[in-house]
């Protein structure tokens, strides 16, 4: 197949080289081609006979460039010297080149010694993976980013008022038990859900607001079989005139769909959080079953994703949001729950065990 | 807060017309989660009460009884081996042939020499509940021979419903019968809270006083004299104990009946231990010692709120009670007690007792202002009927009037913009009607008041919550959201500079995983110490209530857990490791929040390549891993990337083998190989190699923009240099005098051999560089580069007292 090759580059070697009407920078030029061209099918060869059928055509007794040598008098007489030291410099180049690559056939064939066996082991460049949890973050943001979305963070260490006052959990709030919490001090936490970050969102800008938060959250849980102290959550926000429930449903819908196919549905089931009336619990038909129940969704052919709802108008109040002229949704999703059904991983702790027997992926 | 609900107690409140099933269903998309549905008891086919006439001494066997059981109209004999069996009480009997709620066949056997002709059962056995500590004592009224279904009923289904923290109304079974008929259309039961009082006036048995108003907006109190302490009749005990309380005795039994019925928690206490025979409700001492009724004497403070009698604490305000006033077996005149407590003073108590109780579970979740006369009325009858004695006549009722509820004006056009639902104004009107709103038309709108067990609803957006509850969110037809709208340019620019920062990270990860680095994620938190050890001079951000020390401090440097998962997996014998870590790192600042600056950390173990047939293993080395985090560099776009000798006493590099990274002259991190000392302290036996980039400086100079530049015109010289020197001329003293002398005409300049050897001076080091000049205007000469070259040389050679090596 090689000789093939070369004689197709012959063909148009002689063709894009004429020899008549020759003036010097022309043929400057041609000298620079050639060695381009006389480099290129070096790179290519790699047996030493094709290497001395280049050898011939550019530097042979009627090669290219020791034809242009042969004219160089037809050039004006100022052009000559500087065609002359082209044309060498291109020869240098050229020998070089078939020299080095001489080499590299010969060791080649050395090491392979005998007939090519194609079944040994090739080998491999190194191969590297991406934490699940950082492919699942890419490809929810990539879709959420579709959606018009933006992707936002903010501390991990945050104030409590960023965490829950403002999120409408007051001190002696029952529902801050929902949330075991790490204290630093009275009044930092660690955050238990990414949303304070959509409170901070708030703060700076006017509606309209599309976010996604993901990141690392906390919760003061004794770690066991399906809890762990450290999450990684994903929380969504849209904030206009006229955003609806209904499209809190659609939207996370088309999420579901992209994320796991088009046969997803999702269910809204009545909740509640301080930071959103109405609260709704939201699931996926499940993605291993289709619906039909199994072992991943316990029978039902749900699987609970996490809590949404249209934003209570208390936090708009803390962030100075006329909430007769806005309304908006807000969800949110563990990263880790959903990189468990798209991966099919069976326990949360593997998240962060970091075993690279599972972490290699072939 | 889970609560265990009985559907044969339920049914008592409203008729339910669907299976269990469906019910279950049904009170999911309401709001109530179900979290188990379980059976308890059985039909009790084959089993009687019997009465056990006479007690003997196993003759093989100490620990077995031999029972002779009348089970009406003949006696059994029957080996018993509970201690708590005892002649002449009243059994549940298991005859031959009945088979136990778990399907073990009772039948005629032979023990230990002597046969046996049935069982007598405890609790658990009946699957009742799970005690197993002795046999079930019935009541001794009872009829020997009777069927045991007939004494206990048949079996029970008993429903676990997660009660929502915002739904306390539903933390009764009247509260829950009210949700199902707002489903069904049906009627609610509500039971009667007239006592027959026929006692003298209370006011002259017992007297309240609330010194804290606030605190307890509403307290009220009744006195039943001449009770008699016992065992709560079998219907009773039945009922409590399936919804999960222990039965203790017929009045405090009744408490907690009434609690469960109607959700007000109530209190009994012996009138006759109360000092003044009154109750003063007012907030603790500093430092105010109480007994609990666990026996712990604990110390209590002034945001909590106490109950007291005349003398002394008698219990601590909707979480717990005293010892010292407790009901016992020998109390004749109970006072009790039905309160509504404020919220937060509750869940001060709970927390400065560390106690959580089925009280004060229901006061921190905010209580019916109306419901205390009720229940305490309803509770002071069924006292009267199963302890006995008179109730006396009328209530103390301290309160402070409650305003009216709230009244709520509700646009149908606010509904359906919320929901997205096409709703009309009867339809919504008849959703909160079920509900038990007062609803009535304003022009367009509704105006709706709220019931007083509703304390939850407040607000017109409370209201459309109930509207989409009743109506169903699965009958919410999904919608699409608007396009993304014509933003404002300083959106777009935000987004973009957005993006532009995520994308760099993105790039980090593809090139690090491109080099065949796996990525790992880590904890944030882990033990101070290893901070310490990886980063002495820095102090750690501490977690004051931490599960465990080794989980008490955040990472101030990814190396600390990057070395842990090098270590796990070189445990598990995985060879050749190469991970990264990106990720964030926290440092405390003086006020405010700590800094979380975001790090990369790579590390290598092992080879450099994966084993090959071809040729023998080669270790990863200095330069491989100088090489990855330059190439690193350049392929985020930094300018300017070298390494320089990093001289700072960092404990987590080997002096020798370490450097720093710098790009346009600014440090961006450092590598080398991990000491030995940090190495010893993980326990990690061969050698690590790491890096630790700054991300945040990396992501400053990191540029999006690529400028591409046109391939030269004109033709380049090359040269070779091979120069001799002293050791201590560094690569870098060479290149800089390389650069300094040829200025813009050096295309590029490469080390290609360093050699030393025989042929070389002791302490000396020859050096081979490639140079390569180009002009962008001209054609150089040969002279001209040679002159260059020479120059060069020179240099060098005064400088570094090189020799030109032939
Ligand atoms: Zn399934």
């Amino acid at each position: 197949m090689f000789a093939a090759g070369c004689g197709a580059s012959r063909l148009a070697a002689a063709s894009s080289f004429p020899m008549k009407d020759r003036t010097g920078p022309s043929m400057l030029q041609e000298a620079e081609a050639i060695e381009t061209r006389a480099l290129e099918e070096i790179g290519r060869a790699d047996d030493p006979s094709d290497l001395e059928d280049i050898r011939i055509r550019y530097m042979g007794k009627n090669g290219d460039l020791t034809r242009i040598l042969r004219s160089v008098g037809k050039a004006a007489p100022e052009d000559r010297p500087r065609i002359g030291q082209r044309v060498n410099q291109a020869k240098q180049a050229i020998g070089e080149a078939l020299e080095a690559r001489r080499a590299a056939c010969e060791t080649g064939r050395e090491s392979a010694s005998g007939p090519l066996d194609v079944t040994l082991p090739g080998r491999r460049p190194p191969l590297g993976s991406k934490h699940p949890l950082t492919l699942i973050r890419e490809e929810v943001s990539e879709i959420f980013r579709d959606m018009g979305f933006s992707v936002v963070d903010g501390p991990e260490v945050e104030w409590d008022y960023y965490n829950f006052e403002a999120l409408n959990i007051p001190r002696d709030h029952p529902a801050r038990d929902m949330q075991d919490t790490f204290y630093l001090g009275s009044d930092i936490v660690l955050r238990t859900h990414t949303s304070p970050v959509q409170v901070r969102v708030m703060e700076q800008q006017q509606p309209p607001v599309r976010v996604i938060v993901p990141g690392r959250t906390y919760r003061n849980e004794n770690p066991d079989a399906t809890h762990a102290f450290t999450f990684h959550q994903c929380e969504g926000l849209y904030v206009d005139k006229g955003v609806t429930m209904a499209q809190l449903k659609g939207d996370m819908t088309y999420f579901a769909q992209r994320l796991f196919g088009g046969k997803v549905k999702v269910r809204f089931l009545p909740d509640f959080f301080p930071f959103t009336e109405p609260s709704v619990q939201y699931d996926f038909s499940c993605v291993a079953c289709g619906g039909g129940g199994c072992r991943i969704c316990k029978n039902t052919g749900w699987l609970e994703i996490s809590g949404a709802g249209m934003v209570d108008p208390a936090v708009f109040g803390f962030v100075d949001y006329d909430p007769e002229l806005y309304t908006g949704y807000a969800f949110g999703m563990g990263l880790d729950r959903l990189a468990m059904f798209k991966y099919g991983i069976e326990s949360i702790h593997m998240f962060l065990e970091n075993d690279l027997r599972l972490l290699e992926r072939p | 807060m889970v609560i265990k609900v009985p559907l044969s107690w339920l049914r008592a409140y409203c008729d339910i017309p669907w299976s269990v099933e469906e019910l279950v269903e049904r009170l999911v998309m309401t709001g109530l989660e179900v979290d188990a549905v379980e059976t308890v008891g059985s039909d009790f086919e084959g089993f009687v009460a019997g009465r056990v006439e006479r007690l003997e001494r196993h003759p093989n066997a100490d620990r077995l009884s031999l029972c002779t059981v009348d089970v009406g109209g003949e006696s059994l004999q029957i080996i018993c081996g509970a201690p708590n069996v005892a002649a002449g009480q009243m059994v549940p009997v298991a005859r031959v042939g009945a088979a136990l709620p778990d399907g073990m066949a009772i039948r005629r056997a032979r023990i230990r020499g002597v046969e046996s002709f049935g069982m007598i059962c405890s609790e658990a056995e009946l699957n009742l509940s799970d005690d197993h500590d002795g046999i079930m004592v019935l009541d001794g009224a009872t009829e020997p021979g009777r069927p045991l279904k007939d004494v206990l009923g048949g079996p029970e289904t008993v429903l676990s419903i997660d009660v929502g923290t915002n739904r306390p109304d539903c933390l009764s079974l009247v509260g829950l019968a009210r949700e199902i008929t707002a489903l069904s259309g049906g009627e609610t039961r509500i039971p009667s809270g007239a006592a027959a009082d026929s006692g003298p006036p209370v006011e002259s048995l017992a007297g309240v006083r609330v010194d804290a108003p606030d605190d307890c907006p509403r307290f009220v109190g009744r006195v039943i004299t001449g009770v008699r302490i016992g065992p709560s009749p079998d219907w009773l005990k039945r009922r409590i104990e399936a919804a999960g309380i222990r039965s203790i005795s017929n009045v405090v039994d009744v408490t907690n009946y009434v609690m469960l019925e109607l959700g007000q928690p109530l209190h009994a206490y012996d009138l006759d231990r109360l000092a003044g025979q009154g109750i003063v409700v007012r907030r603790a001492r500093a430092e105010e010692a109480f007994t609990t009724l666990d026996g712990v004497e604990r110390t209590l403070g002034p945001d909590v709120l106490m109950i007291a009698d005349h003398e002394r604490s008698i219990g601590v305000g909707g979480v717990m009670g005293g010892l010292n006033t407790e009901i016992t077996e020998d109390t004749e005149r109970v006072f009790l007690e039905g309160a509504c407590f404020d919220a937060v003073r509750v869940r001060r108590g709970s927390k400065a007792l560390q106690l959580q109780t089925d009280a004060s579970r229901r006061f921190e979740r905010g209580m019916d202002p109306e419901l205390q006369g009720e229940a305490v009325g309803r509770a002071a009858g069924m006292i009267a009927e199963v302890a006995g004695g008179v109730v006396a006549e009328g209530m103390i009722d301290v309160r402070t009037p409650a305003g009216p509820g709230p009244e709520i004006r509700l646009r149908p056009d606010r509904v359906n913009g919320l929901l997205g639902t096409g709703l009309d104004l009867d339809e919504i009107a008849t959703f909160l009607r079920r509900l038990r709103f007062g609803v009535r038309p304003a022009g367009t709108d509704l105006e709706v008041s709220v019931p007083s067990f509703r304390r939850d609803v407040h607000r017109e957006v409370d209201l459309i919550e109930e509207v989409a509850r009743l109506y169903g969110y699965d009958r919410i037809e999904p919608a699409a959201s608007a396009p993304p709208r014509e933003e404002s340019v300083e959106a777009r620019e935000r987004e973009k500079d957005l993006r532009g920062r995520q994308d760099v990270r993105r790039r980090l990860r593809d090139t690090m995983t491109g080099f065949g680095f796996t990525e790992v994620i880590t904890h944030s938190l882990l033990h101070p110490d290893l901070n310490r050890l990886i980063d002495p001079s820095r102090p750690s951000v501490m977690i004051d209530n931490p599960l465990s020390p080794e989980l008490s401090a955040m990472r101030t440097s990814l190396a600390a857990v990057v070395l842990n998962v090098v270590r796990w997996n070189a445990n598990r014998k995985v060879r050749d490791i190469r991970i990264f870590e990106a990720g964030r790192v926290y440092w405390p600042k003086n006020g405010g929040l700590p800094d979380e600056p975001e790090q990369l950390c790579f590390a290598v173990t092992g080879q450099r390549h994966d084993p090959h047939w071809d040729g023998p293993p080669q270790a990863f080395d200095f330069f491989d891993l100088k090489g990855l985090a330059e190439a690193l560099h350049g392929r985020l776009g930094l300018d300017r990337v070298e390494t320089v000798p990093y001289d700072n006493d960092d404990p987590l590099f080997d002096a020798d083998r370490t450097g720093e990274l710098r790009a346009d002259g600014v440090r961006t991190g450092r590598f080398g190989a991990v000491s030995y000392q940090v190495l010893d302290r993980y326990e990690i036996r061969e050698p690590v190699w790491m890096g630790v980039i700054d991300c945040g400086v990396l992501f400053g100079k990191a540029s999006e923009r690529r400028n591409y530049h046109a391939p030269a015109k004109y033709p380049a010289v090359e040269r070779d240099l091979a120069i001799v020197v002293p050791e201590e001329v560094s690569h870098r003293d060479i290149l800089e005098e390389i650069r300094a002398c040829s200025g813009d005409l050096l295309e590029a300049v490469e080390l290609f051999d360093v050699y030393r050897g025989e042929q070389i001076a002791a302490h000396c080091k020859s050096m081979a560089y490639a140079m390569r000049f180009r002009s962008g205007e001209r054609t150089l000469t040969d002279a001209e580069v040679t002159k260059l070259q020479d120059k060069v040389l020179r240099r060098l050679v005064g400088r570094y007292r090189a020799e030109l090596r032939s």
